[in-house]
């Protein structure tokens, strides 16, 4: 018997896009990964010239603060929605301060008046227990002579 | 408990909302039934924002008749 002869017809290797295909391509997963936020911290609010110039839309309504510094930084103004619906303002006014190192000298300088207050506390007592010490020793110096 | 209700509760857990008095305060009046307060609270906002919510209504009455 002779062995079947595969001959392929010439239909075959013709190309039939409309033909099932058995084989599927493995379809790729693509997994979303959401893009991580990180939350900086900013500031709402502006520079101004005249705090008149600040309008409500300039105050955020998620609870957060708004910070209006004047140009000329003579003044800084906060302001916040209430819970009830209005804005709440608090102001701000710069006190000069001196130079960091002065301060700090004029703390130490505080320590140190404290400690030589002290000082002379214990050397007052001293003096204090040396003279109550004193005529005793003597008078016991000249009975053992 | 109705949707809405439901809906609230979520709100009220959420961040952005617990940090929020306003939107707190909404939340409490709307579930007390507080009309009042929810009318004043937008009367303040409208305000702040320049609007005369009174003459808003009013013309508002207008046009609908």
């Amino acid at each position: 018997m002779p062995m079947p002869y595969y001959q392929p017809s010439p239909m075959q290797n013709t190309f039939m896009p409309y033909q099932s295909c058995s084989y599927q391509q493995p379809s790729q997963q693509y997994q979303y990964t959401p893009p991580v936020q990180v939350q900086t911290p900013n500031l709402n609010g502006r520079t101004v010239n005249n705090f008149n110039e600040i309008t409500a839309n300039d105050v955020p309504m998620n609870g957060g603060i708004a910070i209006f510094p004047k140009a000329d930084l003579s003044e800084i103004e906060v302001r916040q929605w209430n819970a009830n619906g209005t804005i709440s303002t608090r102001s701000f006014k710069p006190t000069l301060i001196e130079s960091g190192t002065n301060t700090q000298q004029s703390e130490n300088n505080a320590d140190l008046g404290q400690i030589e207050g002290l000082w002379q506390g214990i050397i007052d007592r001293l003096d204090n227990i040396e003279k109550l010490i004193t005529p005793k020793t003597r008078k016991a110096e000249e009975k053992a002579q | 408990m109705s949707m809405i209700d439901l809906l609230l509760r979520q709100m009220m857990n959420r961040p952005d909302v617990q940090n929020n008095p306003m939107a707190q305060n909404v939340i409490k009046m709307y579930q007390n039934h507080d009309t009042q307060g929810l009318q004043n609270m937008a009367s303040n906002i409208a305000k702040e924002r320049g609007i005369n919510l009174e003459n808003y209504l009013q013309e508002f009455q207008k046009y609908n008749r």
